[in-house]
């Protein structure tokens, strides 16, 4: 089996799906992790406030009595955010307005099954 | 009781009202297994049978190749539907303004 980085499998996502842009992944500090960018996108507008932001959000979406918060997408009027808690990460997608934010859904289980060592290390940093 | 009457079951009018009557109409036809429509992000409004909801962003996505393809072969995008077929039974597609719709049909 080839191992690959966090940011080479973060890359390959972004190429899964059309029209993503950059896809960060945080803690719930919005300390950024990794993160991978495609070629035209412009990076300045990306730090730690996208994720801080996001797990604050996440954590008061939880209380209004629907269970624990899964995604957060934002509709901007040039970009698409998409959100996803599998805490302790949080994951940020920059994308085009005319992303296909339905396919995010089936891609969670395979995030969650490429980040599972990045999540695990972080909860031991948060036990410790 | 309600002036006199028997109380009567009221049925609010809500936004999404029409779009799942139609859905569950035609799931209620013969020999359709299921129904879901997404909108433009691909995004569920409603589903019915054996649709899936996780279905939407596959249905939406491949809607959009569809009219991508006739667009480059100089047909017009906006008539363009999408049959898949498989052993389980055949799945139609068909996209009209914003709205993708997928009807899942049992094999005849």
């Amino acid at each position: 089996m080839v191992e690959i980085t966090y940011a080479t499998f973060l890359e390959r996502v972004i190429h899964s799906i059309p029209g993503v842009s950059a896809v960060v992944v945080s803690d719930r500090d919005g300390g950024i992790l990794v993160k991978a960018y495609s070629n035209a996108f412009n990076t300045d507008n990306v730090d730690t406030s996208l994720g801080a932001t996001f797990a604050v959000a996440s954590e008061q979406a939880g209380k209004l009595g629907l269970g624990k918060n899964k995604s957060i997408i934002n509709f901007h009027r040039d970009k698409i955010i998409v959100y996803i808690n599998l805490h302790p990460i949080f994951i940020s997608f920059i994308c085009s307005s005319d992303t296909n934010c339905g396919s995010f859904t089936s891609i969670v289980p395979d995030l969650q099954r490429g980040l599972d060592g990045l999540s695990k290390a972080i909860s031991k940093e948060d036990d410790n | 009781k309600l002036l006199g009457r028997e109380q009567l079951s009221v049925k609010f009018h809500t936004m999404e009202n029409e779009i799942i009557d139609s859905i569950t109409q035609t799931a209620q036809q013969a020999g359709v297994l299921g129904v879901v429509a997404a909108d433009k992000n691909g995004l569920c409004l409603g589903a019915a049978g054996n649709a899936t909801k996780a279905a939407c962003g596959a249905i939406t996505s491949l809607s959009k190749r569809a009219q991508a393809l006739a667009a480059l072969h100089g047909g017009g995008s906006e008539h363009v539907s999408v049959c898949v077929e498989s052993e389980a039974g055949n799945i139609f597609v068909k996209a009209h303004d914003q709205v993708t719709v997928a009807v899942y049909r049992a094999v005849q």
